[in-house]
């Protein structure tokens, strides 16, 4: 996995190269706009993380640059602009995601990885949150290492609630992500879920978000 | 409240209808005088012009002498022989007392009477006329000059009001361009282009002013983003650093010195966050607005801000007043200016709300429109203090928390340029905050 970091602030590029190189991915710097055209021209890369704020060229013009030169590589814009048109902007301009400055360590790496493996089509990973970790390939689902006994309907929950731990879903989303069209489903159906799922990964393990649905604890 | 209309009106109507009455007055006097003379000399000439043998005449035969054209003007006359006996009198009243000679005013059972008195060498004739004859006359006279008058003073009322209209309609358009205006509009006055040259200076001061105005707020604005842009990306290096630093243990210190200088370096983030959402909200008075949402808005805030509630152990949650629970609470906002809002005001109840409390999102609909409320269950805002939370920077005097100060003035800058109403105050009994955004125009999905 190559990466190229294109970034003007010194200080940030450190770091940043710095915890990628910890993580085990080879990366590149460049500098400033023009730095990062001749870069992307001559490296092969499989990801890139962008400034938009760089000198000599900016970062949306280094991105249509390199898209229409038929460059491939994941790109996650980073930037202090975070006015909604600059992000459609970006989006637009060819970007995968975008990540507003300050960001965590933590949260550019889970970006970084998610574009990877959207990249190397690995579309089922184990996903783990705190003590919980599921294979979606295997059917599995574990609890500290102690295997859980889960139905088929719960286990999809616990699914969808895993593999976006932040999110909160409402109730009638996850009654569409866990029945088909034309499925009867009864007013309380998701609640009785919830319910018989938290008996067997633990209450605490799913937060009720009242008046907006569930997802799982937070793990700080 | 002085108007240039009324004004106007008033003294040009009351002035007009002043002098007509002074011409009036002064056409019946006029003519008074003059039929005054007139009858005087009528007077004279009967009294000079009488035949003499109608003194040979026995009184009572009077009847069959002819007098009918002068009684017409009630003409009495007496006449008195050389021994003062009266020898002729022309009316069926009785005769007037004799008066001296020439003209004389006299007053008998209420009426007035004009005499002309004149001695002759075998009698003494005196003519007499009421007065009333001569003020009847008189009153036709003046009647017939002024009647035309009488028909001006209408048409010239209505001429004045159209006139006073038309002439001050520039005026009007003026003020009528200004209060269609939102209130935060700095764009120049569009007045059309037939400014009268009295009001044009006016305009154009103004449009002046607004300029200037703009250019300052513009540069303004631009100081203000630019700033915020400039700090952030200092402080993305320094939270990168710190993180990296404690993570792999270069930094050294002990856990609590680095964490409070993690929530130092935090709480200046949040600022700056805060300073740039409020320089944009400045600079976003056109934003559009569409129908939207105001239950997904809510849905979000509190998603979004419920992984902070849970770092506290705050228990927050979205409710709503009504028993609709397919009510979507449609509104027509800018979805982007009130996720802000609703975010600050989550993020400011979640903030000064102590562990284990509780906030509510509120979603109501009443007469004024679509609302939202937010109560926590937090120590709420000294009284003296309530009307300052709106000031830019203003943090309360016991404020523990990490905030900036300005979210509830970029609350309330959006919900103004919404037409909403935002309203802090103590629950009553105390213990938290109710902040209230109401006022949202209702929006009515079709189709």
């Amino acid at each position: 996995m190559r990466l190229l970091l294109v970034e003007d602030d010194e200080m940030i590029a450190e770091t940043v190269l710095d915890s990628m190189r910890r993580l085990g991915y080879a990366i590149d710097w460049a500098a400033d706009g023009r730095a990062a055209d001749l870069s992307l021209a001559n490296g092969v890369y499989d990801l890139v993380l962008l400034d938009l704020g760089l000198p000599k060229r900016d970062g949306i013009q280094v991105l249509n640059t390199y898209r229409k030169a038929g460059g491939a590589a994941s790109v996650i814009i980073l930037t202090a602009r975070d006015a909604v048109d600059d992000r459609v902007r970006g989006l637009d301009a060819g970007a995968d995601d975008y990540l507003m400055k300050p960001f965590d360590l933590d949260e550019l790496a889970a970006r970084v990885r998610a574009a990877l493996r959207r990249r190397t089509g690995q579309k089922q990973p184990v996903y783990t949150h705190g003590e919980l970790a599921l294979d979606p390939a295997s059917h599995e689902a574990s609890k500290a290492g102690v295997p859980l006994p889960l139905v088929p309907r719960e286990f999809a929950l616990l699914q969808v609630l895993i593999e976006e731990p932040t999110r909160v879903f409402r109730r009638a989303e996850l009654e569409e992500k866990l029945y088909g069209w034309g499925e009867e489903v009864g007013s309380n159906t998701i609640e009785v879920h919830v319910h018989s799922l938290r008996r067997k990964i633990g209450a605490e393990q799913i937060l009720t978000v009242r008046g907006v649905g569930y997802r799982l604890k937070g793990l700080e | 409240m002085t108007s240039i209309r009324r004004w106007l009106l008033g003294w040009l109507i009351f002035g007009l209808a002043a002098t007509s009455l002074i011409a009036a007055y002064g056409i019946f006097h006029t003519a008074r005088r003059e039929a005054s003379e007139l009858f005087d000399y009528e007077l004279r000439t009967v009294a000079l012009s009488l035949p003499g043998n109608i003194a040979a005449a026995d009184a009572a035969d009077r009847a069959s002498h002819d007098f009918n054209g002068i009684a017409d003007d009630r003409i009495a006359i007496d006449i008195w022989d050389k021994q003062g006996k009266l020898v002729y009198h022309s009316l069926k009243e009785p005769a007037l007392p004799r008066v001296a000679e020439g003209f004389r005013s006299i007053k008998r059972d209420d009426y007035s009477w004009r005499v002309f008195g004149l001695q002759q060498p075998d009698r003494y004739i005196q003519v007499a006329q009421p007065f009333s004859v001569r003020e009847d006359l008189a009153l036709r006279l003046a009647w017939r000059t002024l009647w035309p008058l009488a028909l001006v003073v209408p048409v010239t009322i209505a001429l004045v009001l159209f006139v006073v209209a038309r002439g001050l309609a520039p005026i009007g358009g003026l003020s009528r361009a200004l209060s269609r205006r939102s209130l935060d509009s700095l764009e120049p006055l569009q007045v059309g282009t037939r400014v009268p040259v009295e009001i044009r200076p006016l305009v154009d001061a103004l449009n002046d002013l607004l300029r200037r105005l703009s250019d300052a707020s513009q540069a303004q604005r631009i100081f203000v983003a630019d700033a915020a842009h400039e700090l952030r990306t200092p402080l993305t290096a320094l939270k990168l650093q710190l993180q990296a630093a404690r993570r792999d243990g270069t930094l050294q210190g002990d856990g609590q010195t680095l964490e409070r200088l993690e929530g130092r370096l935090n709480r200046i983030i949040h600022l700056a966050h805060q300073l740039l959402a409020m320089a944009r909200e400045d600079a976003n008075r056109a934003a559009s607005t569409t129908l939207m949402s105001l239950r997904r808005l809510a849905e979000r805030s509190v998603s979004d801000l419920s992984l902070l509630a849970e770092a506290k152990g705050i228990d927050l949650g979205l409710e709503e007043r009504g028993r609709d629970t397919s009510d979507n609470y449609v509104v027509l906002g800018d979805e982007h200016a009130l996720g802000i809002l609703l975010n600050n005001l989550i993020d400011n109840a979640i903030r000064h709300t102590p562990e284990g409390g509780k906030v509510d999102v509120i979603l109501a609909r009443d007469a004024q429109g679509v609302g939202v409320e937010v109560i926590d269950t937090g120590t709420g805002i000294a009284p003296d203090e309530l009307n300052r939370v709106f000031d830019r920077f203003y943090r309360g005097a016991g404020a523990q928390g990490s905030g900036s100060g300005l979210g509830l003035a970029i609350a309330s800058s959006i919900a103004g340029r919404h037409g909403a109403t935002l309203e802090v105050r103590n629950r009553d009994g105390g213990g938290g905050l109710i902040v209230k955004v109401g006022g949202l125009a209702a929006g009515v999905v079709t189709g």
